[in-house]
C-alpha cells in the first residue's frame, strides 16, 4: 500500500513576505481579510515596509527521506516550516502535501498547568490530530514512553521543563505522521531522552518524509540526505551533499580568528608562533590532511626559573575542543633566566583532521597536568584541504588490506 | 491517501468552503470537546464555590436592580403581568446567555493564540468548543431559572414549547453578530472595546431590566433592535403568556444562520492572515 517512490512532499517555488513593522502589519491584515471576503484580487507583489522572508523555495520530498533546513537565526528556516505546516498561506507558488502532517514545532502544545499530565496527553493529543479512538488505544504506550508514570497525575505546572518535553514529544512520537515537520525542539531534555528522540526518529523515517530544522549540525548530517542552506530567504546551497552544505553554513559566521589570551600568570609570555613548512593564506595555514608539520613558539620568561611544560589543544569551528597534543621530550629542569627569549619548535604528525577550519591552543604549565602559567587561544588556525569534505573532525587513515 | 494543496490563489467557492468547513466541524468534534472540557476543568478545579460563578453576575445584576426599584431610587416601568424580581432575573439570565454567545469567537480564539501559530488544526474547533463551554453554562443557567421558577409558583403550561425557540433565535442571532467581527476584531484590539461599550448600552433598549416604554423615542430604540422581540417573547413564554413574534423568531433565526455560513465562510479565509499577524 505504502509506495516508497511517493512523492509525499512537493514545494514550487514558495514565496512569503513578511511586514517590518507591526502597524503597517496589522494594517495589511485588516485590508486583505475585507479583499478576500469580497473576493478582489490581493496584492502578491511586495507593498511598502514589506521584505520576503522566504523567497522562491522549491523541493520535492519522497517517503524515507530527510530534508534538513540549516542557516543562521532569521534566515527564514522557521516561516518557511509554517507556510510548509499549513499555518501560514504561501504569497507565491504552491505545496502539495500528501498524507497525515506531524509537526513538532513547539511540544506540550495545548497543555493546561492546572491540569494533570494523564488529562493534557488527550489535550495535546486532540489538538495534534488524534482521534478518541487513538488516544484511547496509545495513552498506556504514551506514558510508559514519556518514563513519567510515577507523576501522570500530577499537576503539569509542577513538571519540570525536561518533563513537559518527554511528554509531549511522546505523544508527537505516537502520531505516526506520513510527513513529519521538526524543528528544533529536541534541544531541551536530557541526553538519555535525546537519545530515546533519535532512537524514535529512526524508527519512523523509512516510513516517513522528514523536514528538520536544526542548528545542530552533527543531528542534521546523522539524519538528512539532502539540505537546504537559507540565508535572507533564499537558497545559497541545496543538494545531496550534506556536508558540503553543512560546511557552507559554517563559511557563513566569521569566526574570531583573532588569538585571545585566556589565562595569564604573569610569569611567562608567548611574543610569537608560527607554523614552519606551510603557507599562510589568510591568516591560516594550510596543510594537506595527514601530514606533519612544525610550529615553533617564541617565549619570553618573566619570572619562571625552569623551563614550562606546553600543551596544545586542537578546536574546531564551533569551538569545540576535539583533540589534545601533549609533545615528548620535554625538560622541565631546563634553567631559564628572567627576560631570556627561547625559542621551542615541535613536531606535530599525521594530522588527520577533515577539511576545514582549526585552531591551536597553547597552553604553558608547570606539570603537564597543573599549575597553568599562561593559555593563549588561536595561536594558529590551520586549514586542512586535500580530502573529502565530511562532517566529522576527524577522517582516519585507512585501506583496504584483503578481498 | 490524504493530499492538501497550499497554494497562493487559492479558488474556491463558497459551497467547496461550507463543505470544507462541515468536514472539518465534524472531525474536530473530539478537540473541541476536548478543549472545552480543558478549559471547563481547569476553571472549576482552581474555584472552591465552583457553580457559584455561574449565577453571580446574574444575582449581583439582579439585586442591583432590585434595589433601585424597591428603594424607589429608581422606578422601573417593567410588566405588571409578574413579580419585579422575576422579571429582572429572567432578562439578566436571558442577556448573560447573549452577551456571552456574543464574544464566544473572539474569547476562544484569542484563548487559542499561543498555539495558533504552531499546530495546524482546524480552527472551527474553536467555535465549536466554544459554543460547548456557553452549553455548559446555559444548563446552569436554565436550572437557575427553573429554581426561580418553582420558588414563584409559576406554572408556565404549554407556552414553555416556545422558550428553546426564542433561546435559540438569541443564540444564533448573538453568535452570527459575534463572528462578523471576529476577523477584524482579532486584528484590532478596538473592536473588543467598541463591542463591550456597544453592549452595555445596548442593554438599555433592551428589555432586560425594564419593559419597552409606552412611547417616545426609547420606545422607538427598542423596536429597532431585534432582541427585544426576543426578549419579550422568551421571558412571556416561560411564564405562560403568549408568544406575539413567532414569525419574526422564525424569520430573524433565518436570516442570522445564513449570515452565519457566510461569517464561518470570511472566518475561515482570513484565519491564515490573523495567525500570521498575531500568532505568537
Amino acid at each position: 500500500m505504502k509506495n516508497d517512490n511517493d512523492i509525499l512532499v512537493s514545494v514550487q517555488n514558495v514565496s512569503k513576505k513578511f511586514s517590518l513593522d507591526l502597524k503597517s502589519s496589522l494594517k495589511y491584515g485588516a485590508l486583505d481579510i475585507i479583499k478576500s471576503t469580497f473576493g478582489i484580487k490581493i496584492n502578491k507583489e511586495l507593498r511598502p515596509k514589506e521584505f520576503w522572508a522566504v523567497q522562491n523555495i522549491s523541493f520535492q520530498l519522497k517517503r524515507g527521506e530527510c530534508i534538513g533546513l540549516i542557516g543562521h537565526n532569521g534566515a527564514g528556516k522557521s516561516t518557511l516550516l509554517k507556510v510548509l505546516n499549513g499555518l501560514y498561506t504561501p504569497d507565491k507558488g504552491q505545496i502539495v502535501m500528501k498524507g497525515k502532517v506531524g509537526a513538532l514545532i513547539e511540544l506540550g502544545a495545548g497543555f493546561n498547568p492546572i491540569l494533570t499530565g494523564r488529562e493534557n496527553i488527550y489535550n495535546n493529543a486532540s489538538i495534534l490530530g488524534f482521534t478518541k479512538k487513538d488516544v484511547a488505544e496509545k495513552i498506556d504506550s504514551i506514558i510508559e514512553f514519556s518514563e513519567i508514570e510515577k507523576f501522570i497525575d500530577m499537576p503539569v505546572q509542577n513538571y519540570s521543563s525536561g518533563m513537559k518535553v518527554r511528554l509531549g514529544f511522546a505523544i508527537a512520537a505516537h502520531l505516526e505522521p506520513d510527513v513529519l515537520i521538526i524543528d528544533e525542539v529536541l534541544a531541551v531534555g536530557d541526553l538519555g531522552f535525546i537519545l530515546k528522540c533519535f532512537s524514535k526518529i529512526d524508527n519512523l523515517l523509512p516510513n516517513t518524509a522528514v523536514i528538520f530544522v536544526s542548528h545542530n549540525m552533527p543531528m542534521v548530517s546523522r539524519i538528512c540526505n539532502e539540505v537546504i542552506l537559507m540565508d535572507h530567504g533564499k537558497v545559497t546551497y541545496q543538494g545531496k551533499d550534506v556536508g558540503k552544505g553543512i560546511d557552507l553554513y559554517y563559511d557563513m559566521f566569521k569566526t574570531n580568528e583573532e588569538n585571545e589570551i585566556v589565562f595569564d600568570s604573569g610569569e611567562i609570555k608567548l611574543i610569537n608562533s608560527k607554523i614552519l613548512n606551510a603557507e599562510n593564506k589568510d591568516n591560516s595555514y594550510e596543510i594537506e590532511w595527514n601530514s606533519d608539520f612544525k610550529i615553533e613558539l617564541e617565549i619570553e620568561n618573566v619570572s619562571l626559573e625552569k623551563a614550562p611544560y606546553i600543551s596544545f589543544a586542537v578546536y574546531d569551528k564551533e569551538q569545540r575542543g576535539i583533540a589534545e597534543i601533549f609533545p615528548e621530550n620535554q625538560d622541565l629542569n631546563d634553567n631559564l633566566k628572567p627576560g631570556e627569549k627561547k625559542n621551542f619548535t615541535f613536531e606535530i604528525k599525521n594530522f588527520i583532521f577533515s577539511k576545514g577550519l582549526y585552531s591551536i591552543t597553547a597552553t604553558f604549565s608547570k606539570t603537564p597536568k597543573s599549575d597553568i602559567f599562561y593559555k593563549e587561544h588561536r595561536i594558529v588556525n590551520l586549514s586542512i584541504y586535500n580530502t573529502e569534505q565530511i562532517w566529522t573532525p576527524i577522517l582516519i587513515n585507512s585501506k583496504l588490506l584483503t578481498q | 491517501m490524504k493530499t492538501v494543496v497550499y497554494t497562493s490563489d487559492k479558488k474556491t467557492h463558497f459551497f467547496q468552503e461550507l463543505k470544507a468547513i462541515y468536514k472539518d466541524i465534524r472531525s474536530s468534534n473530539f478537540l473541541a470537546y476536548q478543549m472545552a472540557k480543558r478549559d471547563l476543568q481547569s476553571q472549576y478545579r482552581q474555584s472552591f464555590l465552583g457553580f457559584f460563578w455561574a449565577f453571580a453576575p446574574i444575582v449581583t445584576n439582579s439585586l442591583v436592580w432590585i434595589f433601585l426599584n424597591s428603594s424607589g431610587t429608581v422606578n422601573v416601568n417593567a410588566d405588571s403581568t409578574m413579580p419585579y424580581i422575576l422579571f429582572v432575573i429572567i432578562g439578566t439570565t436571558l442577556w448573560s446567555i447573549f452577551n456571552e454567545t456574543l464574544l464566544i469567537p473572539l474569547t476562544s480564539v484569542n484563548s487559542a493564540r499561543s498555539i495558533l501559530s504552531k499546530i495546524n488544526f482546524p480552527k472551527e474547533a474553536l467555535l465549536i468548543s466554544g459554543l460547548y463551554k456557553m452549553s455548559f453554562n446555559l444548563i446552569l443557567k436554565l436550572v437557575f431559572i427553573i429554581i426561580i421558577l418553582v420558588i414563584y409558583r409559576v406554572n408556565p403550561g404549554f407556552e414553555i414549547l416556545y422558550f428553546p425557540l426564542a433561546l435559540f433565535s438569541i443564540i444564533i442571532f448573538s453568535l452570527t453578530l459575534g463572528l462578523l467581527f471576529t476577523p477584524i476584531g482579532l486584528i484590532y484590539t478596538d473592536i473588543n472595546k467598541i463591542i463591550t461599550t456597544g453592549v452595555s448600552f445596548l442593554m438599555y433598549v433592551t428589555p432586560v431590566v425594564y419593559a419597552v416604554p409606552k412611547q417616545g423615542l426609547f420606545r422607538k430604540l427598542f423596536e429597532l433592535n431585534p432582541l427585544t422581540f426576543l426578549f419579550n417573547d422568551a421571558r412571556n413564554s416561560l411564564i405562560g403568556l403568549a408568544n406575539e413574534h413567532f414569525l419574526f423568531a422564525v424569520i430573524l433565526t433565518g436570516v442570522s444562520f445564513l449570515v452565519m455560513l457566510i461569517g464561518l465562510v470570511v472566518f475561515r479565509k482570513s484565519m491564515p492572515i490573523i495567525i500570521e499577524k498575531i500568532g505568537g
